[in-house]
């Protein structure tokens, strides 16, 4: 018997081939199915163009049936017309025009139909060109009714899936249909044109009972090249419109009211990320696939009364085969992690679940977990206590808005106050707060993410390892090195920025190497810049909120270098060299403008050293080896890292060994210009030491990865000997440093303090006898701000008000005239006067603190403090007009200024008649005057009486206006630094501050960077998926 | 790849050996300038701050009478606040006066506060160039000293009496609290009858407090006195009356020592027939004893004298009569210096009471007696108010009119000093290493003047002021940043 005849002692099969005017390679369609070994088998050409193919079907099948397919629309119609076309067969093998079986393919998928009693069965489907490539091999489907394949990208063709199993829905391209099912079912949805199609007519052979299987035995290639026939790319819109269709059609009335909500949300969900990214394209789609939806609803209300003629299987049953979550919702996020980004849920062609029940994945996906799991455990009781305001850990402003005004306003008090070039930050954690309605919860939440975000940096810094067991240790490894506990244990914010922000410069910064094995994708331009915008982001987002931790590029570069060239890899240098000059650009537009201003100021870089003046510290080199600095001492167990840091030395090999060699390096480097500051050799001084220690950090988890790496891939090629025996001595040490390391989770707050010092300090509110300064005197890492070097360890700032919060925290474009404190604290210290109050007051200053321990006693004891130099506090206690604060904490010595006057005050005329230069206050001291403008501004209104100055006590310039009804007010010089207007009359007054447009201008395009910067980032995640 | 490896390691172990290595020194010790605090040193600031612990109101014991000498060539104006003590309820009283270029103001504070029984000053003068001295006034004569210039946490008085009933002895500590919050004072009192000790003793804030001395510890001859301010700073300075046939007569008022030290210079003493000097050395530890030199300091450069040797036990003081020492006898003037040869620090002062001989051979010897505390700092400028009077208000040759003294603390080094009177150079005197120069007031100046002290090595300045009826005797007052003594090779 031929091909095209139908033998009578077996099943019949009947190739429903529709045709859409296909191009030359039909031929090859029709010689497969006249090529089959399977006797009965007949074949229907439906013509869906009415092109006219009968000639060439003929050619090659003489005994084929050609339909017309006129008036059809779409795959589906044109399928569905064979069941007009009373048609006798047991099968339809249902094709597309573009596909070629092989020869067995046929008698494969009906012998596997009759033996599982299958009512849809489906082949093996592979590139027409590269037949060695997997294209489909059945879909899982959600309840969404979106489809995911079981197949990686280009996923070769090992045997992997030759066996057959049940699946919840098959491609169209070929798909093997008993005639009867189709019939019953009434053959595709005819309103689904094109996609999805296959999806619904499978969901609903489920329903009927029908088994759906995958044979894998079966192959037919498949060109899949529908968009460039057609001319027209509607694959979004045609995906989402019928799986959507699906959705509503075949679910039951519960189900359905459950989940029409959740893709309700879903969709807006996309609408609004595809909005932000710029794809508009998307955008419609998704509005008109539900629209689309809408308007037939009539249609899908038919439909679902058909379905009910043809379910026999409870809707429970069926619901149970899908996925529970969202297929795409899941691709989109294991795009974001990193994972396979060309499939939609490709690892490995197992499935939606199919990455994770891979070994590698899993020890990731539990090394998560566990991780997570260790950062919430260690953190609970700051997530359910807060966060200390102790050192860089300043308060949040109560409310959201205050955030985002001082933001714009462009003006900050601290010292004696200055225009300001507040960062972005501000704005995206006041709006923040806004949504979570609480500020403290961002502050902790902020502690927190820094901690995770560094601990995602180094899961990535060796991705390009493709080994999960390196990624994972390495994420451990970072988890364990003390330097984040550390950092909030001493309330080091640039601690925590470092420890989130060097991983991810690392990364960068060796992918600008273009070292093995980071030498990933095409190299050209695009993708060199990628990394040095990648680089410059990553900098200018530590920045943001440390613009010292921008440093650490250079520092990390440095390190690299040096190794580098200690591996005998110059040619990395010139890369990294470029890297880092290149990176400047996208860095500065992240921390534009305050980079703008800083360099129009003039480099300071006593403001990235936060008060300290390059003076010795106290800290030990083996503590520094050890990161136990500032109110943390992990204790020896730390000593044990140096165990999986000396195996990459030892056992790797190639680019293993090279990158050891870098990361050792960077690990020097760190520990060198550490030591070099507590040393006290420079004559300058640098950042916190934390932030110093982070690059070290970093790489001592980069080396715990390569030591497995190392063990995973060059152990093998060594002999039985030490090397073997140094494995299990490596986990052991590694075992014991997790278990000693539990200690810091005891606590729950990483060991920071319960209390801070603004809990123990008791301020006058400022509203009830007027603005006032407090002048902060201690450790540069005591003060909530940054600091002015004072004395070796000893630096000073002043704030305004009864609290310091992060907005005290803003970058002052200029010093202002804080000389002014410098020259008072100095007066003092040098004993040269006793009145140091009355100048202080001219300061404003109500308050002196003299901090002597991070934070109130009895939570630091008397052996962690550093307190203020005896001379000073005597120096201090000499002063006739400060009164000591009997009775606060043995951490500090809170001082009242006893000659204190009001920041802001009304006066008579001339009430600093006498006072030429502002130690003239010493002998002619202020009168205190009647407060004013004592609330929270700028900007401030009040009423004034006749014949009265009003006293400013702020650095002059220009921005700042008082008028009067409306009218502005002359002003002049007072106390030879403020100002004192003179209204003419009495009337309202209206005092504000406004920062020039081009600033305004600056702060906004400031405030977009990071925006732009994400969304290109994700546009570029979304082009590569 | 082997020798990668190797090269590695080695560049890897050798960077962690040189941290190490590096790391072994001690640290760099912080620079911070020299932050030596004498309680006689003049401020020199735009605003600078006197406190004199005080005296009584006239019908007291010891009324207070402040001088301000203005050394310069401008006025200068001065704030003058009277401290009340005493149990009458009285405020602090604040004036402001005009000091004359070159001029000399006296002052009584308790008519501004007129009910207080005691009364204490702060002086708050602008420019660095006006010296405040205390001066109190008594039946038995009249005793002066420069007031101090800062406040502490700690004193010491190391020598007083209270014979009360036969030497009329009467020793009162007189603390200034010029601060706006109150201060708590604990007082020990050793004497050579015993221990006691006054507790709690609140000094309320910008108020004066006279502890009479004499109704706590009754006839002793030698009490010390060791203040410590548990709360807060104050000021303290001491009186001490006698009228008897041991104690001589007169009465002497001294700054308490604000503090320890293991080297003090004492630039007057002397030795005589009529003259009594007493060195107390104060050990205010509580475990440790203390070794103590008193190093002779003659102004001939070609003498030699061996040291005192004491030894202080802990909390208590010695005393040294100098007029016992026969290794004393006719070396003419000289100083001392008080030495801690263990790592105990002590406070020393000495007390001199001169006394009117039965035949004063023809030239005429003011009795009296004086106190004045050791100097732990030497600086090379000095101002020292001084007074050469006699009835008519000329000095007459071949009377004792007081004098300069100038010490050299360096072992090493020449000091040149040179000595002007009102801006004009007077004197220049070269002093030898560890020496001293003894220089007659009347040679200075006359009337009431200040003796500036110029050296090109820090020195130590004292004087000893004879007036018609009583002598006193005080360091002078350091114009420039003072360097310990015992820093001074």
């Amino acid at each position: 018997m031929g091909a095209n005849g139908i033998a009578p002692q077996q099943p019949t099969v009947l190739a429903v081939v529709v045709a859409h005017e296909p191009g030359d390679w039909f031929v090859e369609t029709l010689e497969s199915l006249s090529l089959q070994d399977y006797a009965a088998m007949g074949t229907v050409v439906v013509d869906a163009a009415s092109s006219g193919i009968g000639a060439r079907v003929s050619e090659v099948l003489p005994d084929a049936a050609v339909v017309d397919g006129a008036g059809t629309t779409g795959f589906s119609q044109a399928a569905n017309a064979v069941l007009d076309a009373g048609i006798e067969a047991d099968f339809l093998l249902v094709c597309h025009d573009d596909v070629a079986l092989a020869p067995d393919a046929v008698s494969v998928l009906v012998a596997e139909a009759l033996r599982s009693n299958a009512g849809i069965v489906g082949p093996k489907i592979v590139e027409w060109d590269r037949p060695e490539i997997i294209q489909h091999a059945g879909y899982d489907v959600d309840r969404f009714g979106v489809p995911a394949e079981r197949v990686g990208a280009d996923e070769l063709d090992q045997e992997q899936l030759d066996g057959v199993s049940d699946v919840f829905a098959l491609p169209s391209a070929v798909l093997l249909i008993r005639r009867e099912l189709f019939v019953r079912l009434g053959g595709f949805d005819g309103g689904m044109t094109f996609r999805g199609e296959d999806v619904d007519l499978c969901w609903r052979a489920q329903m009927a009972g029908a088994r759906v299987m995958f044979v894998g035995g079966a192959v037919a290639r498949h060109r899949e090249d529908l968009v460039s026939r057609t001319g027209v790319d509607d694959s979004r819109l045609t995906e989402t419109r019928h799986a959507l269709r699906a959705m509503l059609v075949n679910h039951g009335r519960i189900s359905l009211t459950v989940l029409l909500p959740v893709a309700l949300i879903m969709a807006v969900f996309e609408i609004l990320l595809a909005t932000v990214t710029a794809r508009l394209g998307r955008v419609r789609d998704v509005i008109k696939a539900w629209v689309w939806n809408i308007s037939r609803l009539d249609v899908v209300s038919q439909r679902r009364k058909a379905n009910t003629l043809v379910r026999r299987v409870r809707q429970a049953d069926v619901t149970a085969l899908q996925y529970f979550g969202s297929v795409r919702l899941l691709s989109f996020l294991r795009r974001q992690s990193g994972a396979e980004s060309s499939g939609l849920l490709s690892a490995a062609g197992r499935g939606v679940f199919g990455g994770l029940r891979t070994g590698t994945n899993r020890v990731a996906w539990i090394a998560w977990i566990v991780v997570l799991a260790i950062v919430l455990f260690g953190s609970r009781r700051l997530l359910s206590s807060g966060v200390p305001a102790v050192g860089d850990f300043a308060a949040f402003p109560e409310d959201a808005s205050d955030m985002l005004r001082s933001w714009w306003g462009g003006w900050s008090e601290r010292n004696a106050g200055a225009p300001s070039s507040n960062l972005p930050i501000l704005v995206y954690l006041g709006v923040l707060g806004w949504v979570l309605g609480s500020m403290a919860l961002v502050r902790t939440l902020a502690v927190i993410a820094l901690m995770v975000v560094g601990l995602v940096g180094s899961y990535r810094l060796l991705s390009a390892t493709g080994s999960r067991r390196a990624q994972a240790s390495t994420l451990f490894a970072y988890l364990l090195v003390p330097l984040a506990p550390a950092s909030v244990a001493s309330g080091s914010l640039a601690g925590l920025v470092g420890y989130a922000a060097a991983p991810w410069m690392l990364r960068e910064l060796l992918r600008a190497s273009r070292a093995a094995p980071f030498r990933e994708g095409p190299q050209g331009f695009w993708s060199h810049a990628a990394v040095y915008v990648s680089l410059g982001a990553a900098a200018g987002a530590a920045a943001l909120i440390v613009p010292a931790a921008a440093g650490l590029v250079a520092l990390l570069a440095a390190g690299l270098l040096a190794g580098s060239l200690l591996a005998g890899r110059p040619e990395s240098v010139p890369r990294l060299l470029a890297a880092t000059a290149l990176a400047v650009p996208a860095a500065a537009f992240l921390a534009f403008p305050t980079v703008v201003d800083l360099l129009a100021s003039g480099p300071d870089w006593r403001f990235l050293a936060d008060g300290r003046d390059g003076s010795a510290g106290v800290v030990s080199f083996g503590e520094i080896l050890r990161f136990a600095v500032g109110a943390n001492d992990p204790g020896w167990i730390v000593w044990l890292f140096a165990l999986p840091m000396a195996v990459p030395l030892l056992l790797g090999r190639g680019w293993r060994l090279e990158q050891s060699v870098r990361f050792w390096m960077v690990a020097m480097v760190a520990w060198a210009v550490a030591l070099a500051s507590q040393r006290g050799v420079l004559p300058f001084g640098l950042p916190d030491l934390h932030l110093l220690l982070a690059p070290a950090a970093v790489a001592v988890a980069g080396l715990c990865g390569m030591a497995v790496l190392s063990i995973e891939h060059d152990l093998r090629f060594s002999h039985f000997g030490w090397r073997q025996a140094l494995v299990p001595v490596t986990v052991a040490a590694s075992l014991l440093l997790a278990v000693g390391s539990i200690g810091s989770l005891e606590d729950g707050r990483w060991r920071l303090v319960a209390s801070d010092h603004p809990s123990a300090l008791r301020f006058e509110p400022p509203v009830l006898e007027g603005a006032y300064r407090v002048l902060w005197i201690g450790a540069p890492e005591f003060l909530a701000t940054e600091g002015h070097s004072l004395a070796p360890g000893v630096a000073w700032a002043a704030t305004v008000g009864d609290s310091v919060t992060l907005l005290d925290r803003a970058i002052p474009l200029d010093r202002g005239r804080a000389d002014l404190f410098s020259t008072v604290i100095e007066e003092i210290e040098q004993g040269r006067t006793a009145r140091g109050g009355r100048l202080l007051a001219g300061l404003g200053v109500r308050y002196v603190v003299l901090l002597h321990r991070l934070a109130p006693a009895p939570f630091v004891s008397e052996e962690d403090s550093r307190p203020v130099p005896a001379d000073l506090i005597a120096a201090m206690r000499d002063q006739l007009d400060l009164e000591l604060v009997e009775g606060t904490n043995s951490a500090v010595d809170m001082f009242v200024n006893t000659a204190w006057v009001p920041m802001r005050a009304l006066y008579p005329p001339g009430f600093d008649e006498g006072i030429e230069d502002f130690t003239d206050l010493e002998v002619r001291p202020l009168a205190p005057g009647s407060s004013m403008f004592s609330g929270d501004g700028p900007p401030w209104t009040a009423r004034i009486p006749d014949n009265a100055e009003i006293l400013i006590s702020h650095t002059p310039r220009p921005g700042w206006e008082l008028t009067v009804d409306g009218e502005p007010v002359p002003k002049r010089e007072a106390l030879s630094w403020a100002r004192a207007y003179q209204p003419s009359e009495a009337g309202e007054v209206h005092l504000s501050y406004s920062a020039p447009w081009w600033r305004h201008g600056g702060q906004l395009v400031g405030a977009a960077a990071p925006v732009v910067l994400v969304l290109a980032w994700l546009r570029r995640r979304m082009d590569r998926s | 790849m082997r020798s990668m490896r190797v090269l590695a390691i080695i560049a890897i172990g050798g960077l962690l050996l040189a941290g190490v290595l590096v790391d072994i020194p001690d640290r760099a010790v912080p620079d911070r300038a020299d932050q030596y605090q004498s309680a006689l040193v003049a401020p020199t600031g735009v605003v600078n701050t006197w406190f004199c612990p005080g005296g009584s109101r006239p019908a007291g014991i010891a009324e207070l009478t402040v001088q301000m000498v203005n050394r310069s060539d401008e006025p200068r104006t001065v704030t003058v606040s009277a401290l009340p003590g005493g149990s009458a309820p009285q405020e602090l009283s604040t004036l402001e006066m005009s000091i004359e270029p070159r001029g000399r103001v006296l002052l009584q504070p308790s008519e501004a506060v007129p009910d207080a029984e005691w009364v204490g000053v702060t002086v708050e003068t602008t420019g660095a160039d006006v010296v405040v001295e205390q001066i109190v006034t008594a039946a038995e004569g009249v005793g002066r000293s420069p007031c101090l210039t800062r406040t502490a946490e700690s004193w010491i008085v190391s020598n007083g009496a209270t014979r009360s009933a036969v030497e009329k002895e009467r020793f009162v500590v007189m603390l200034l609290n010029p601060f706006p919050d109150v201060a708590v004072v604990d007082i020990e009192l050793v004497a050579d009858v015993g221990r006691d000790s006054i507790d709690g003793l609140v000094v309320p804030a910008q108020r004066v407090v006279a502890v009479d001395i004499t109704s706590e510890v009754t006839v002793a001859s030698t009490v010390a006195a060791f203040i410590d301010v548990v709360s807060g700073r104050v000021a303290a300075s001491w009186i001490q009356i006698a009228d008897g046939l041991i104690a001589g007569r007169g009465i002497r008022t001294a700054p308490a020592v604000p503090g320890a030290a293991d080297l003090w210079h004492l630039p007057v003493a002397a030795v005589g027939a009529d003259r009594r000097d007493v060195v107390a050395v104060s050990n205010p530890s509580a475990t440790d004893t203390a070794e103590v030199d008193v190093e002779i300091l003659p102004e001939d450069p070609q003498l030699d004298v061996g040291p005192i040797e004491i030894t202080v036990r802990p909390g208590r003081t010695a005393l040294i009569d100098l007029s016992r020492q026969a290794r004393l006898d006719g070396i003419g003037h000289f100083s001392l210096a008080v030495r801690s040869l263990t790592p105990v620090p002590v406070a020393a002062s000495i007390t001199s009471v001169t006394s009117t001989p039965a035949d004063t051979g023809g030239a005429a010897v003011v009795a009296g007696s004086t106190a004045t505390i050791g100097a732990d700092g030497a600086a090379h400028r000095w101002l020292v108010p001084a007074e050469v009077r006699d009835q008519d208000g000329a000095a007459v040759p071949g009377t004792d009119t007081g004098s300069l003294v100038i010490v050299n603390p360096s072992a090493a080094g020449i000091a040149q000093a040179d000595v002007s009177v009102d801006g004009s150079l007077v004197r220049s005197v070269e002093i030898g290493p560890l020496r001293s120069r003894r220089l007659p007031l009347s040679e200075l100046g006359s009337g009431n003047f200040v003796v500036e002290v110029d050296a090109s090595a820090p020195v130590v300045v004292g004087r000893e002021v004879v007036g018609l009826t009583s002598r006193s005797a005080s360091l002078g007052v350091a114009v420039d940043q003072p360097a310990p003594i015992a820093g001074i090779g």
